[in-house]
């Protein structure tokens, strides 16, 4: 469409309506008020530093660290994630021969294994528990990532991204109800936010380290480096991520539940959030 | 038979869907960011190919790219507290209108002499996208009441977004120039 018009601009007035639509449908949305109170607890904790701390306080100390460790695995991923663009554009011209063109398709495939990736994970959200969900896809999208490195070019370069939009999206889905089933209503925000500007640094490093690492080992050496880093960063994780295996809160065996150990908010059959 | 399967395949694969059926604070909330989200990829790949196509060259696309992910990173945590304190749906509204606006700013950045202006716009838009972004992380537990149901919000959260990526540029003719949430912005 754009291409069409040859006017770039004409993306910015969509998005500024897409933004005006999106504030319009929200004046007509109730949300319910927050479930607990402010406590006096919670008045010590005033100031906008100690509150900041507080989700950072919250992701790495409480818990046992269980939080803490599903972090520094998703940290892996989005290091990864950050130098995956110009991996693809670089793999696509140099190793696939698809050209810089041919990006745009292999993209593409990504985000078609994203769509049947959320499918699959709001089926398989009620099905699994959510710990042995996240560790095999965490697992899995390192290792299937690692093979693009090494695919020849043809077909298979196409399938990989799509399997890892797939997977990726399931970790994406299961991660973050994770955190919203585990965090207290009151902590939520700052909680997200720590998490996803942890994230967000993590990203940025992965796409400043991408360029001077291509030009030093080449595309498909670099992707391998960038997988095995995530994998590795994964397995320092593994101890604590495999304690959600087993559920010790509420002592049920129940594929549909959906603690995680030492969680201070047990889940849905033995306790309310909050 | 192997139809009456395939049939039963998808209406299972379709089931996460009935957390939408009745909820109409959900319905409205994933229709607006849908509308939304796809606008975001238009927007990410025109800055892009805006910027290389007045200048030429890579460095700017990446120095843009930056400068749209650098509030991100230093602002989530602190725009968290505003989302636990403050009134989230104000934030939410907020945080668009001014996205809104930073975007119509955008088109007087179309010539070498005033893509200057890009940079402090794009990093404001971000700015209010990190407003945004914990708001409506917070408020989903919410309005899906349900917490059983919550991965199943989240899932067909993540199947929109992913919609809005494959079309976002295909629409564009052309592929993302970077980022997303899953892999991750």
């Amino acid at each position: 469409m754009l291409a069409l018009l040859g006017a770039p601009e004409l993306a910015f007035v969509i998005n500024g309506a897409t933004f005006l639509i999106s504030a319009a449908t929200l004046l007509f949305i109730h949300i319910p008020p927050r479930e607990a109170p402010e406590t006096a607890e919670d008045e010590q904790e005033k100031g906008w530093l100690s509150e900041t701390l507080a989700g950072f306080r919250f992701l790495f100390r409480e818990n046992d660290g269980v939080l803490a460790a599903l972090t520094v695995a998703f940290v892996g991923l989005t290091f990864t994630g950050g130098g995956i663009w110009t991996l693809i554009l670089v793999l696509s011209d140099e190793a696939f021969g698809l050209g810089t063109e041919g990006s745009g398709f292999l993209n593409s495939a990504y985000g078609a294994g994203g769509i049947l990736g959320g499918l699959a994970a709001g089926y398989l959200a009620s099905k699994v528990r959510l710990g042995p969900a996240v560790i095999w896809s965490t697992a899995a999208t390192s290792v299937v990532f690692l093979l693009l490195g090494i695919s020849p070019a043809g077909v298979l370069p196409f399938v990989i991204l799509f399997v890892v939009g797939v997977l990726d999206i399931m970790v994406d889905v299961n991660g973050t109800t994770i955190i919203q089933t585990g965090t207290p209503e009151k902590l939520l925000g700052r909680v997200f936010g720590a998490f996803e500007g942890v994230l967000i640094l993590a990203m940025l490093a992965g796409a400043l380290i991408v360029g001077p690492l291509i030009e030093l080992l080449g595309a498909r050496a670099t992707t391998v480096v960038f997988a095995v880093a995530g994998l590795l960063i994964f397995l320092t994780c593994l101890p604590r991520l495999r304690k959600w295996r087993a559920c010790s809160v509420c002592g049920c065996s129940s594929a549909r539940c959906r603690c995680y150990q030492d969680s201070p908010t047990p889940c849905s059959k033995t306790s309310s959030r909050g | 038979m192997g139809t009456e399967a395939n049939v039963s395949v998808l209406g299972r694969m379709l089931g996460p869907y009935g957390v939408l059926r009745g909820n109409r604070n959900l319905q409205l909330l994933f229709g607006g960011q849908v509308v939304s989200s796809f606008g975001d990829w238009l927007y990410v790949l025109a800055l892009g190919i805006l910027a290389y196509e007045i200048t030429g060259s890579a460095t700017v696309v990446a120095v843009l790219t930056f400068a749209r992910l650098l509030p991100y990173a230093v602002l989530l945590p602190f725009s968290g507290i505003l989302a636990d304190r403050g009134n989230r749906k104000v934030l939410m509204i907020s945080a668009d209108l001014g996205r809104g606006a930073c975007m119509l700013g955008l088109l007087f950045a179309g010539s070498e002499e005033t893509l200057w202006i890009a940079y402090p716009l794009v990093f404001l838009a971000t700015v209010f996208s990190s407003l945004f972004k914990p708001a409506m992380s917070s408020v989903l537990p919410a309005l899906v009441g349900d917490e059983e149901r919550l991965g199943e919000a989240n899932g067909i959260w993540a199947q929109m977004d992913s919609v809005s990526f494959v079309l976002g540029p295909a629409l564009g003719a052309c592929s993302p120039c970077s980022g997303r949430r899953s892999w991750r912005s």
